[in-house]
């Protein structure tokens, strides 16, 4: 008995620590290609001033050897920053929802509410408070990420 | 008219202050996102993550000017041009408020030493350059005076230019960027547009042109004399004694402001005084032609036939002439 809860508890320790994730922040940057062409590519976010558009990567990652299930990926929008619309993607396959009352209700855009009465609308992608992405599966030792978009006010 | 003041606010508004300085230089923003999972039916602890960039500093002015085309007049002096300069980073700065003069323009204003800048509210702040201190979203309104040389003419103009250059900021735009984890990390960048005067965008100051417009009188001015009567009654009248003259005066105002108190002084105490007696004089406004002094009925004026000086008109506020009028006056006398 006592070896079976050894056993679990090391099994336990193992899976727990498969799955991380890691957030990076980027910034668009001009840049000149040898040929002489204007292009932009996204740099790591460091001269960030009102009205720059930032991405945020979420970087999932299974280092475990067990597949993880229904991984649910939550991320409150930086109160200085307003969520940029359709800018919310995921690399492979999820559900998309978000929240307007900072993460405690999570909602399709298109059946997302702000006020009441009268004033009842359709949340402005600038109201968001909070992004859920809900992603099935990841496979052992594979990468997935997760993203959006927002503007520093 | 609340309605007219209310549209000129907005106008000015859209050229200085609306744009919001926004997130402030030094704003630690953090993303944080949270992961939960499971391994088979296990949930699994939470994993978070979160990533941090520090907000840097834009620095942005705008100057807006309030009344180009001021008119004035040559050697006026301490003339203003009233400008308005706005703060539009994300931080407190201090600008430095300098002058500087067109190259291409008709004149130069009496010296750009002798300009002076004034507050709101009419306070000297003293001559330029002057560093003036601003905050978030800060907006304030001076007055540039300057003095207008003698030598300027009639419908000539020329434009002073207000510059705003940052001061004790260095463009960190191209250095090594750095994400940083307080205000101390923020990095300068210069963001303001390109201005007045070929001033290049993001070069850290900004520069609006205000005019003056000089509206002067040009004021022209001509003697001559006819023969009215004399004592033979013919119809060809000679300068003979007793006979009646007039000296006759055109002044001209071709200028595009108005001659004002024009007054002349006809002083005949070194040659005429005891050849001729006053008799009357007149002046009469009119538009520029020929001025036919023998038809001018005003009688205006009843010097002493004694007099050595007369002035025409006799009032001492004289004769306003507008623009583009002519005064055509006249003083009678008889040969003695």
């Amino acid at each position: 008995m006592k070896k079976l809860l050894t056993t679990s508890a090391l099994l336990l320790s193992m899976v727990q620590a498969s799955v991380n994730i890691h957030s990076t922040s980027y910034q668009e940057e001009a840049k000149i290609t040898p040929t002489g062409e204007k292009t932009k590519e996204w740099v790591r976010a460091s001269k960030v001033v009102p009205g720059t558009v930032v991405r945020y990567v979420n970087s999932l990652e299974n280092a475990g050897t067990k597949s993880a299930r229904k991984l649910v990926v939550k991320n409150p929008i930086p109160k200085s920053m307003e969520y940029v619309e359709n800018s919310a993607s995921c690399q492979n396959g999820c559900t998309m929802t978000y929240s307007v009352d900072g993460g405690q209700n999570y909602n399709n855009a298109e059946a997302l509410y702000v006020g009441v009465g009268e004033n009842r609308r359709l949340a402005k992608a600038s109201e968001y408070t909070d992004i859920q992405w809900i992603v099935d599966s990841l496979l052992a030792n594979t990468q997935s990420t997760v993203e959006y978009k927002a503007r520093l006010k | 008219m609340k309605r007219i003041l209310s549209m000129a606010t907005a106008m000015l508004l859209g050229v200085v202050g609306l744009h919001a300085a926004g997130t402030s230089a030094g704003t630690v923003v953090e993303n944080t996102v949270t992961l939960n999972y499971s391994v088979g039916t296990v949930p699994q602890n939470a994993v978070m993550a979160d990533d941090t960039f520090v907000v840097d500093r834009i620095i942005d002015v705008v100057i807006a000017v309030n009344n180009s085309g001021v008119q004035t007049q040559p050697g006026s002096e301490q003339v203003k041009l009233g400008f308005t300069v706005g703060n539009e980073g994300n931080d407190a700065e201090t600008w430095t408020l300098s002058l500087s003069e067109s190259a291409s323009d008709d004149f130069n204003v009496d010296g750009l030493a002798n300009c002076n800048l004034f507050d709101s509210a009419g306070t000297l702040i003293g001559a330029l350059s002057q560093d003036i201190a601003f905050g978030v979203d800060d907006n304030k309104t001076f007055e540039v005076a300057c003095d207008m040389p003698t030598a300027a003419k009639d419908g000539e103009s020329a434009e002073v230019f207000l510059v705003a250059t940052i001061k004790n900021r260095s463009n960190d735009t191209g250095t090594a960027d750095t994400q940083g984890t307080g205000l101390a990390d923020a990095q300068n960048v210069y963001a303001e547009g390109a201005s007045d005067n070929s001033d290049a965008k993001h070069d850290g100051h900004f520069t609006k042109g205000g005019t003056y417009t000089i509206l002067s009188a040009e004021v022209s001015f001509t003697k001559t004399s006819i023969v009215i009567s004399d004592e033979s009654g013919t119809a060809e009248a000679h300068r003979i004694p007793g006979a009646v003259v007039r000296y006759c005066f055109d002044i001209t105002n071709s200028g595009s402001a108005l001659a004002e108190n024009v007054r002349l002084t006809e002083d005949l105490t070194l040659t005429n005084k005891d050849k001729l007696d006053y008799v009357k004089s007149g002046i009469v406004i009119q538009d520029i032609g020929t001025c036919d002094c023998a038809a001018v009925t005003d009688v205006s004026g009843t010097p002493t036939a004694s007099a050595t000086t007369v002035n025409i008109p006799e009032s001492t506020d004289g004769i306003d002439i507008p623009s583009s009028k002519q005064a055509c006056g006249y003083l009678e006398a008889t040969i003695k």
